[in-house]
Formats: C-alpha cells, structure tokens, sequence
C-alpha cells in the first residue's frame, strides 16, 4: 500500500458499486437504468 | 432486466445512447454485406454497464475485396474511415496485415467503431456463437457472454475489464451457463 492512496481499497470499494449497480439494472425496467445511462455516456460526447 | 427469447435471443426495452445508436447505424449498413459480431467492452455497456467508451469493437469474417469495396462505398455516405481515404490501402495494408480500421460519423472522430477481420480462435468462436440483441425493431448481434466474461477475466485483465466482467456476471446471474463459462477460462487460461 502506498502511503499516498490504497489501491487495494479503492479497487474493492469500486467493484462493490459495479455489483450494486448490475443489480439496479437486473432489477429494474431497461427504461429506469437507460435514462440514467444515456445521461452519462452522451454527457462525454 | 434483460430478456431471453431463446438461448441466442435477448430482448431488450433501453432508452438508446449514443453509443447504441452509432453501433445500430453501422450495423444497418454492414449487415447488407457481411455476418458480424460486437466484442468487449461495448457489451457490458449494451447491458447497462455506467461507463462510456470512445470505440466499438467489430469483428467480421475475411470478405472479398470487391465486398468490402462495395461495403465501403456505402458506408461512405454516413461515415468515413479515420485511417485511409484508400479503399486498396484499407483493405490490403490494413485488414489483412491483421489490422483494424476505424470508422466514424464524418467528422466526429469519437466514439468510432473498430472494424478487424476475424483472425484467431477466439475471434472465430465469438462470430460462431454470438447472439441476437433486440431492441425494439432493431437487432444487433452481440459476442456469447460467457466468452467476454472469460476472455475479460482470463486475457485482458486490467481493473476496467475485471469490472466489465463482474457486470456481466451479476447483469446474467440467472441466465449464464457456468459450464460454459468454465470451459472457455480452461481455453484462455492456456
């Protein structure tokens, strides 16, 4: 671990937000998640 | 919540991005000529996955010159080819010395689509067992998702594929064919 930044930890806390997120569109209508989606991915182009 | 049809079909009811439309306005064009299939990241994306990416990844059987000539004259009326204006160059210097072109809408480079010829096991497998993603009327053809959490996890590797693959995982708890799974990390494992 660095003393300036633990990527174990944040590589970790960023995989359990993939998981929560797979979830939230596993169980939710494509409509819910897709909205929210298209909002980030067409914010970058 | 994405539903199978049948075990190569999957339906689905997403709001398009533009990473979706780009990819449904190239294949429109591409399916007139060639089989096709859409490998890596983008999939985790079709299925939801919070990321952007700036290409696409699109595999396609070795075709004929004259195809991909013919192919290429259509394309041209939407999009242009970043690498070459030549059609001979293209296909000769690039697709097959086993490198990809990339095509995008004319003159907005990002996001693009990376256009190869098959060339490796793992190529021809994706082509042989890709599936059929329907979105409203329209369709597109997409690599096994046991294959791509495989190749993500056992090949590519870096955070960004591990996280890709997790996705997948989780997104088609229900629905993957671990037997599958396993035997494509035995293959890429080697």
């Amino acid at each position: 671990m660095s003393e300036w930044f633990d990527n174990e930890k944040n590589r970790q806390e960023r995989l359990r937000f993939v998981r929560f997120w797979a979830k939230y569109v596993r169980e939710h209508p494509d409509k819910e998640w897709s909205k929210q989606q298209k909002d980030l991915i067409d914010s970058q182009f | 919540m994405v539903e199978f049809l049948d075990k190569k079909t999957i339906r689905m009811d997403k709001v398009l991005n533009k990473l979706d439309k780009l990819v449904l306005d190239f294949t429109s064009i591409l399916k007139k000529y060639s089989d096709y299939v859409i490998v890596s990241g983008y999939v985790s994306i079709l299925f939801g996955r919070s990321r952007a990416t700036e290409d696409i990844d699109l595999l396609v059987p070795k075709m004929e010159k004259d195809v991909f000539f013919k192919l290429l004259k259509d394309l041209n009326k939407k999009f242009e080819c970043l690498n070459s204006s030549n059609p001979e160059s293209l296909y000769e210097d690039y697709l097959c010395n086993k490198t990809a072109i990339r095509f995008s809408y004319k003159n907005k480079p990002i996001p693009n689509i990376k256009f190869k010829f098959a060339q490796t096991q793992v190529d021809y497998e994706s082509l042989k067992q890709k599936i059929c993603v329907r979105i409203g009327v329209k369709e597109l053809f997409v690599s096994s998702i046991e294959l791509q959490i495989a190749f993500k996890e056992q090949v590519l590797g870096s955070d960004k594929d591990i996280e890709d693959a997790e996705h997948l995982k989780t997104v088609f708890e229900k629905n993957l064919n671990i037997l599958k799974l396993k035997e494509y990390e035995r293959l890429l494992r080697k």
